[in-house]
């Protein structure tokens, strides 16, 4: 009489380890070993104790079908990392621009939507994505169709007009000698000077 | 190649060129080349942004998709940003699988710049684990967002540099 009972099954790929508890759970201590390898491809013996009741046998190749190799055991976080939380919604509309002016385009949208606009996206390349919170009304979302087909790249934001006029300053200071500057001339350079400062 | 928990060996026990093979050599294949992605962007010229909330920089180009094994995944950026006017923020955060944004307990994400130039500085967000993922697809994006009435700029140029993003599975 055989002190073991070979039961032969194929798997194509096979984590002995799981595999082997996921038997032990099933067949209790009538599971001896595991053994990996054959003749066949994926070939594998599962050695039960002489004295196997037949319905545990049976239940082997089902439990060697269901096992997956590759499951894994999620790892506990770490309690020191930040960990995920869910982001609030934000709806993309997106519209196909020539040429942007973002500053002016998100001072207009930010004027007429209030709240619900959040802000632009874009580059190069790529279409302009208007960001507003997801619950606003239709009545917002309605309204930016129209005011982004109105928009003129070529109009400046008063920052901007501010930056143009301090850069045409600067470059008119460059360009005319120290010594001839008039008094006009000085102050000029001082109160942009100051702007730098005061703006840092 | 996907990895496999260690087996166990056993006092006396046979060892097969299967166990070997899944064990040793796969795990090993597993170990020099996990999971990853590495994405050095030419926009062809600067991202820019007004947004006041996190939002993607470019949901298709500056993501990361690899499959892991289940575990934790490195994820870290590196971009030089600039500001239309200097002195003006911006907030950088890593938005996982579309839906989840690391830095969501942070108001300016996991990494910000207040005083930005107008000429680019480099911005390093990371390396930061992403810890618990389950085996399977995961998506790591760039998310941005700066003040009311602010412009942020990311360059992103073969002219100039590229905006760096890199997925890696540690575990």
């Amino acid at each position: 009489m055989a002190a073991y009972q070979d039961v032969m099954c194929t798997k194509a790929a096979v984590n002995p380890d799981r595999l082997c508890d996921e038997l032990i759970a099933v067949l209790g201590d009538c599971f001896v070993d595991l053994v990996i390898g054959g003749a066949e491809p994926g070939e594998l013996h599962v050695i039960l104790a002489a004295d196997t009741p037949a319905e545990l046998i049976e239940l082997v190749s089902a439990v060697v079908s269901a096992h997956d190799a590759y499951a894994v055991d999620p790892a506990p976080p770490e309690p020191d990392t930040p960990q995920p939380q869910p982001v609030g919604d934000v709806l993309d509309i997106v519209f196909s621009l020539d040429a942007i002016n973002i500053a002016r385009l998100d001072a207009d949208l930010r004027a007429a939507l209030g709240q619900d606009f959040i802000g632009l996206s874009g580059g190069p390349g790529q279409q302009v994505r208007v960001h507003v919170r997801a619950g606003a009304d239709a009545a917002v979302i309605a309204d930016i169709a129209p005011l982004v087909a109105a928009h003129d790249p070529e109009q400046l934001t008063a920052a901007q007009q501010v930056a143009e006029e301090q850069a045409a300053l600067v470059a008119a200071l460059r360009a005319k000698p120290r010594d001839s500057w008039t008094d006009s001339d000085r102050d000029n350079a001082l109160l942009w000077l100051f702007e730098r400062l005061s703006s840092e | 190649m996907a990895w496999t928990s260690p087996k166990t060996w056993e006092a006396g026990e046979l060892v097969t060129a299967t166990l070997f093979n899944t064990h040793l050599r796969d795990n090993l294949n597993a170990l020099k080349s996990p999971p990853s992605q590495q994405i050095l962007r030419d926009n062809s010229g600067n991202y820019t942004t007004t947004s006041t909330s996190f939002v993607a920089i470019d949901s298709t180009n500056l993501k990361c998709t690899i499959t892991t094994n289940g575990g934790d995944v490195l994820v870290w950026f590196v971009g030089s940003f600039s500001a239309s006017v200097a002195g003006y923020d911006v907030g950088l955060d890593i938005r996982i699988d579309g839906t989840t944004r690391l830095g969501s307990d942070f108001t300016w994400g996991l990494a910000e710049d207040y005083e930005l130039s107008t000429n680019a500085r480099p911005i390093t967000l990371g390396p930061v684990i992403v810890s618990g993922l389950d085996a399977g697809e995961h998506s790591f994006e760039i998310m941005w967002r700066t003040a009311s009435g602010q412009t942020a700029q990311l360059r992103s140029d073969a002219g100039q540099v590229p905006a760096i993003l890199v997925a890696r599975e540690v575990s």
